[in-house]
C-alpha cells in the first residue's frame, strides 16, 4: 500500500479566516475517501491543496502523485472545444501520443454513455452530459488520484443517481484512489472505504465505516451535528 | 468554413437582412429628397453619383486608387491589430506591464488624429508608410484595450481547470485565452475596420499622393460633387466588403461553438 498524500499539521488561512487547523491525515493507494462536512468548512480547500491550486499556510504536505484528475462542482469544460477535444486535451498535454489519446478519450466518453456526442460542443449538451464529459476527462488521464468535489451537487435526483451508478461502475472496472468531498452522507457512503467528517475550523475526524443501515443513520445524524 | 459561408447566406435570407435593405432604400430616398431641395454643388443626387461612379470604374485611375488604399488598409489594420493584440496579451498576463503601458495607451488614445498625421508626414514624408503608420498607430490601442478586457473576462474556473491539468502558459494562451478573446475582439474589429477606413482616407487626403483619399481631395478641389459622393460610396463599399464578406465569415467560423 503506497502512501500518495500526507498532510502533516496543515493550516490554511485566508486573510484572518482559519479554514483548516492542524490537519493531519494520509491518502493511500487503495483508499476511496469520503470527506463529509457542511458548506464552507474547508472540504474543497483540501482538494485544492492536493491539486496544487493553493498552498498551505503552515505545515507539510507530501504529495507523491504525478497526475491528478479533478471533477469540480461545475463541469468546467472549454466551450470552444467539442466533448472529445475537451477529454483529449489534458491527455495530449500530459504527453500521450495522439492516436492512443484519442482512443482513450473515445473509450471513456463511451463509458459515460456519450457515444455519438463526441463532436458536440458544450453548449449543445445537457447539464448531466457536461458533467459526464468532465468525469470522462478525469478518468481518461488515468490519474494517480481522483479528486471529486461534490460532482453531482448541481444535478437533479434522477440524474444524480444515474451518474453515481456510472461512477461506481467505472471505479470497479478501473480502480483509482479517490478523494470524494460532499455534504451528502448518502452519496459518500456508496463509494468510500474511509470516511472523514469535517467540522468548522478544519477539524477532521475519521469514522469507522460500516455498510449497514444503522451506520447510514448514524452518519446522517453526525452530519447534522456539523451544521 | 463552408458552413460559415452557408450561415452568411442564411443571414442574407433573414428578416434582419430584409429590414437592413429597406433601411438602405430609406437612406437613398432621403438623399434623393435632399438633392431636390439643395443645389447640386452642395449635394449630388443618387443618380448623378451612381452615374459618375459608373464612369469612374471604367478608368484605370479608379482601380489603381482602390488597390493602393485597399493595400494600405489591409496592412495598417493588420499591423495595428497584431501590435495591439500582442501588447494586450502581455499586459493581460502581467498587471505590472499593464500599468507600465497605461500612460502610453492613454496618450495614443487621446491624441488627435490630425496631430498624428502631421508628425507622421514629418517622419515618413508623403508615402505609403506614412498612411500605414497612422492607421496602425491609431488602431492598435482599440485592439489592445479589448484584448485586455477579454483576458480579464476569462472564467477563473476555466483557468483553475487548466492549472489542474498542467497547461503551460503557452498552452493556456492557445487553448484558453485566445479562443476566449475572439468574441470581444470580433466586436472590436467592427470598430477597427470602420475607424481604420476613416483614418486611412483622412491620412491620404492630408498627406498622400495616391489612393482614394488623394483622388477624393482632387474631386474636392475641383468642386466635382458627384465624384466626391461617388468616392464616399466607394469607401462605404470597402468597409462593407471588409466587414460582411471577409470578416463576418471568419468570425462565424471561430465562434461556431456558440450556436
Amino acid at each position: 500500500m503506497e502512501k500518495l498524500i500526507e498532510f502533516k499539521n496543515i493550516n490554511k488561512t485566508f486573510d484572518t479566516l482559519e479554514v483548516i487547523k492542524n490537519l493531519s491525515f494520509e491518502v493511500n493507494s487503495t483508499d476511496i475517501i469520503g470527506i463529509l462536512g457542511a458548506s464552507g468548512v474547508g472540504k474543497s480547500t483540501i482538494l485544492k491543496l492536493i491539486a496544487g491550486l493553493d498552498k498551505p499556510t503552515k505545515g507539510t504536505l507530501i504529495n507523491n502523485t504525478k497526475k491528478v484528475g479533478y471533477v469540480f462542482q461545475e463541469p468546467r469544460l472549454l466551450p470552444w472545444k467539442t466533448a472529445l477535444q475537451n477529454v483529449l486535451l489534458p491527455l495530449l498535454i500530459s504527453g500521450k501520443q495522439k492516436n492512443k489519446a484519442k482512443k482513450k478519450a473515445l473509450y471513456y466518453l463511451d463509458k459515460m454513455g456519450l457515444n455519438g456526442f463526441e463532436n458536440y460542443y458544450p453548449s449543445q449538451l445537457s447539464g448531466g452530459m457536461l458533467q459526464r464529459v468532465s468525469l470522462a476527462r478525469a478518468f481518461a488521464l488515468e490519474p494517480d488520484l481522483l479528486l471529486l468535489d461534490e460532482p453531482f451537487s448541481s444535478l437533479d435526483i434522477r440524474l444524480k443517481s444515474v451518474l453515481e451508478t456510472m461512477l461506481k461502475e467505472l471505479l470497479t472496472e478501473h480502480p483509482i484512489p479517490v478523494l470524494y468531498v460532499s455534504h451528502s452522507p448518502e452519496e459518500v457512503v456508496q463509494f468510500a472505504n474511509r470516511i472523514f467528517m469535517m467540522f468548522a475550523g478544519g477539524v477532521i475526524e475519521e469514522l469507522p465505516v460500516d455498510e449497514d443501515e444503522d451506520f447510514k443513520e448514524f452518519l446522517k445524524d453526525a452530519f447534522l451535528m456539523t451544521l | 468554413m463552408t458552413s460559415c459561408l452557408y450561415d452568411t447566406l442564411e443571414h442574407l435570407k433573414s428578416s434582419k437582412f430584409i429590414y437592413s435593405i429597406l433601411g438602405v432604400f430609406f437612406l437613398l430616398g432621403l438623399w434623393q429628397i435632399g438633392s431636390i431641395y439643395m443645389h447640386e454643388v452642395m449635394l449630388a443626387s443618387p443618380f448623378q453619383t451612381f452615374n459618375e461612379l459608373y464612369k469612374m470604374i471604367q478608368t484605370n485611375v479608379f482601380w489603381t486608387a482602390c488597390w493602393i488604399t485597399a493595400k494600405r488598409a489591409f496592412i495598417g489594420i493588420l499591423l495595428g491589430g497584431i501590435v495591439g493584440f500582442i501588447f494586450g496579451i502581455i499586459a493581460g498576463l502581467n498587471e505590472n506591464i499593464k500599468n507600465l503601458l497605461e500612460p502610453m495607451r492613454w496618450m495614443v488614445m487621446s491624441i488627435s488624429p490630425i496631430i498624428v498625421v502631421g508628425i507622421a508626414m514629418m517622419w515618413f514624408g508623403i508615402a505609403t508608410q506614412m498612411v500605414i503608420f497612422i492607421a496602425a498607430f491609431l488602431l492598435s490601442p482599440i485592439v489592445y484595450v479589448n484584448t485586455i478586457k477579454g483576458m480579464e473576462m476569462v472564467d477563473e474556473n476555466i483557468i483553475e481547470m487548466a492549472n489542474v491539468y498542467k497547461f503551460s502558459v503557452f498552452q493556456k494562451l492557445i487553448h484558453v485565452y485566445i479562443p476566449a478573446l475572439i468574441g470581444p475582439l470580433a466586436a472590436a474589429m467592427t470598430i477597427v475596420i470602420t475607424s481604420g477606413m476613416r483614418i486611412i482616407i483622412l491620412a491620404e487626403v492630408l498627406g498622400a499622393n495616391s489612393g482614394i483619399g488623394y483622388e477624393f481631395s482632387f474631386a474636392n478641389s475641383d468642386m466635382n460633387t458627384p465624384q466626391i459622393f461617388a468616392w464616399l460610396i466607394v469607401t462605404l463599399a470597402f468597409v462593407g466588403i471588409a466587414e460582411y464578406l471577409f470578416f463576418k465569415p471568419i468570425e462565424n467560423y471561430f465562434l461556431r461553438w456558440k450556436n
